[in-house]
């Protein structure tokens, strides 16, 4: 495991709180660490029970990490359970099941996705975010996300071309993170020409992707007398919605 | 059918890659060459004589059209860049045309560089 993680894979704010139901002590250990590297905090159960314990207490979870092979009740067992406690809480947290195994069909027992490879970091980071963005999104319905058709606006440029897609999208990976360093950058010393220039060279690529609110945000927040409250309030939102970006961008890179 | 051979130059690396895919579809255009800082550029382009050069016009480093007043024989130019009041401007005769970057469509692209180029539809 590298011990080397990008900005763009870390939960800049508002750190995710996640349930992991893990029998094996190695492999807590992994997800453990995983979440700490992405700036995420976890608890864990190590049965069926225990997990059905977690999320009925105080504690508040965006996610599961859900173990399918476990001694006792199994991943399947428990997160019918889970759903069957009834409350939206459970009906709507997404439990993404982890193995490396073959699996069942996981929508009878109500889990959401699985991640098959989650050896691999990135791959893991960026199942994670892709639920969590949802789960936000559902939760906050003012953070207008439009990242959606991202993935299909770069494989309609040029249908087939896989190097294309690969090179646009990590090329567009450089410019929404210079845009977002720039931009705060320039806010945090008032640098009005920083902030001008990073707002016009995000333009093109936002138009393309037809981010017209976001585009939006970031007119309003180069605007000279915005108050010090609403200008922090769009940044946050701003920050938001690129991170989002940048994670639909490093899906479609792979 | 002529070819024409064309450069691109912008400091956006993402939107070179964008263009230089779509103009792939105009079979009239070969791709000289995509350049993203302006060093040599007034060498190479007085070297390699494009037909058309497509320029961003608020390169960071350099001011996108001053190199080219210095070249002896300027190609024939496509402006290319988001700022939005670029068209109050006065530019010099081979400056043929200007796209700006938030609209990028693929026709109007085509028939913004035939008629710079003057080919006919």
């Amino acid at each position: 495991m590298s011990n080397f993680v990008e900005p763009q894979h870390k939960f800049s704010e508002n750190p995710p709180h996640i349930l992991i139901v893990e029998d094996s002590t190695a492999k807590q250990l992994l997800l453990s660490n995983y979440l700490k590297m992405m700036n995420a905090t976890g608890e864990i159960a190590k049965t069926g029970e225990e997990a059905i314990q977690h999320i009925s207490s105080k504690s508040h979870f965006d996610m599961i990490l859900m173990d399918l092979k476990m001694p006792g009740m199994d991943g399947y067992e428990t997160s019918r359970h889970i759903r069957n406690i009834g409350n939206d809480y459970c009906k709507n947290i997404p439990i993404i099941a982890i193995s490396s195994g073959a699996v069942q069909d996981l929508k009878i027992s109500g889990i959401t996705d699985f991640i098959s490879n989650f050896y691999d970091f990135e791959n893991f980071y960026i199942k994670m975010r892709e639920y969590l963005v949802k789960t936000a999104n559902s939760v906050n319905s003012k953070e207008t996300i439009e990242v959606t058709s991202i993935a299909d606006t770069i494989t309609n440029i040029s249908p087939g071309n896989n190097q294309f897609i690969k090179d646009f999208s990590a090329a567009c990976i450089d410019n929404y993170n210079e845009f977002l360093d720039d931009l705060t950058d320039g806010l945090k010393h008032n640098n009005k020409e920083l902030i001008s220039n990073a707002s016009h060279k995000i333009k093109a690529l936002n138009a393309v992707f037809k981010l017209n609110n976001f585009q939006h945000d970031i007119d309003a927040i180069s605007v000279d007398d915005l108050e010090e409250n609403k200008k922090e309030s769009l940044l946050s939102k701003i920050k938001y919605q690129t991170t989002n970006i940048l994670a639909q961008l490093n899906s479609i890179k792979k | 059918m002529k070819k024409y051979n064309y450069m691109l130059v912008d400091d956006d690396v993402a939107f070179c890659i964008l263009l230089k895919e779509m103009l792939k579809n105009l079979t009239f255009l070969n791709h000289q060459g995509t350049y993203n800082k302006m060093e040599s550029l007034d060498t190479i382009i007085s070297e390699n004589k494009p037909d058309l050069l497509l320029l961003d016009y608020s390169m960071d480093t350099n001011d996108g059209l001053s190199f080219l007043a210095e070249i002896e024989q300027p190609p024939t130019t496509i402006i290319i860049s988001s700022l939005d009041d670029l068209f109050l401007q006065e530019f010099p005769e081979y400056i043929r045309e200007f796209i700006w970057k938030p609209e990028l469509k693929q026709e109007e692209l085509e028939q913004k560089i035939k008629k710079a180029l003057k080919i006919e539809s």
